[in-house]
């Protein structure tokens, strides 16, 4: 996947938690909901794991190694001109 | 004194209502609330003062409302009327919102001098929201042949049902079915007779038996929750069984919800709207 198709799946993945996280504030015994929940967030987490590895740190929090490779472009939100 | 050019005091539960009502179903049910009345020598500065309790301790204005309110035999709080409404012999006692008006032609017949709204033979007394409005009048014998004005919606029968007033109509179209040549609300065979609120908009219909099933526009809200108590605010709980209530990922980020049943896209139609 390159690096479009990775924040992509980085939204979409962050919606769904997001939906799934208004649904337990109403229905916090619901085991579906949670079990969903569980699901998108693992997913979650080797998607930006995987984007961390390949495109850089995803944010600010990420960043790796010995040097603050953080400021170097491209930032997430970045597009290529 | 003169008229500052102040827009008449409608009661606000009736613009709540007409607006409300309207948004809802795209069309006013109910005539526009009857104004004060606009005549000479009729202050709307002075009008507003009254209804205030600053008046009181004017003396003059106090002086002047008993003797406004005795000499027209109408009520001191609102509607008030001026010694000289231009209306004559009227009696507002019963009919809300009329303030100056139509009088209480209770024999119904145009032979007893009162100006009215220059309607001719109308009887408003058992009409709620009719008012002083020019009117479609009682048209009993439901029949376009008796010269009343109407609304130019042929022949209506208003008399029962709430809400309707002096609006064009959905007529009274007892036989549920939609070829009486009825100009109605374009809301094919509906009958509105027994629904407070449909009055004459486009309608829910008479779906007696309660259920979605019939292929009327319906408002979506009369026969959906049938026990449930009018008048009361409710929030249907959601629920998620695992039984495939949501989108795939991406298309939940497309629609703008993960729940299929929560995707309610903004159409300007359905429910109360005209198709």
């Amino acid at each position: 996947m390159n690096r479009n198709e990775m924040l992509r799946e980085l939204q979409e993945l962050d919606f769904a938690i997001q939906e799934a996280v208004l649904f337990l504030d109403t229905h916090p015994q619901n085991e579906v909901a949670l079990s969903y929940y569980r699901y998108v967030t693992g997913l979650r987490r080797k998607a930006a794991e995987e984007y961390n590895r390949v495109c850089g740190p995803l944010t600010n929090r990420d960043s790796r190694g010995r040097r603050w490779d953080w400021i170097n472009s491209p930032w997430p939100w970045e597009r290529e001109g | 004194m003169e008229n500052v050019g102040r827009e008449p005091r409608i009661p606000r539960s009736w613009m709540e209502t007409d607006e409300d009502f309207a948004m809802e179903c795209g069309r006013p049910h109910r005539p526009t609330p009857p104004r004060r009345p606009h005549c000479a020598g009729w202050s709307d500065d002075f009008r507003t003062r009254f209804d205030e309790a600053d008046f009181m301790e004017d003396e003059m204005f106090v002086e002047e409302a008993v003797n406004l309110s005795a000499g027209c035999g109408c009520r001191p709080k609102p509607p008030v009327c001026p010694p000289d409404c231009g209306c004559g012999d009227h009696d507002h006692g019963n009919r809300p919102g009329n303030g100056c008006g139509c009088g209480n032609d209770t024999d119904d017949q145009d032979d007893d001098g009162r100006p009215g709204c220059g309607c001719g033979d109308h009887d408003h007394g058992n009409r709620p929201g009719n008012g002083c409005g020019c009117g479609c009048g009682n048209d009993t014998d439901d029949q376009d042949d008796d010269g009343r004005p109407g609304c130019g919606c042929g022949d209506h029968d208003h008399g029962n049902r709430p809400g309707d007033g002096c609006g064009c109509g959905c007529g009274n179209d007892t036989d549920d079915q939609d070829d009486d040549g009825r100009p109605g609300c374009g809301c094919g065979d509906h009958d509105h007779g027994n629904r407070p609120g449909d009055g004459c908009g486009c309608g829910c219909g008479n779906d007696t038996d309660d259920q979605d099933d019939d292929g009327r526009p319906g408002c979506g809200n009369h026969h959906r929750c049938p026990d449930m108590s009018l008048a009361m605010a409710y929030v249907a709980r959601q629920r998620w069984t695992g039984k495939r209530e949501i989108y795939s990922r991406p298309r939940a980020l497309l629609r703008g919800t993960l729940f299929v049943e929560l995707d309610l896209p903004f159409t300007g139609k359905g429910g109360c709207q005209d198709e």
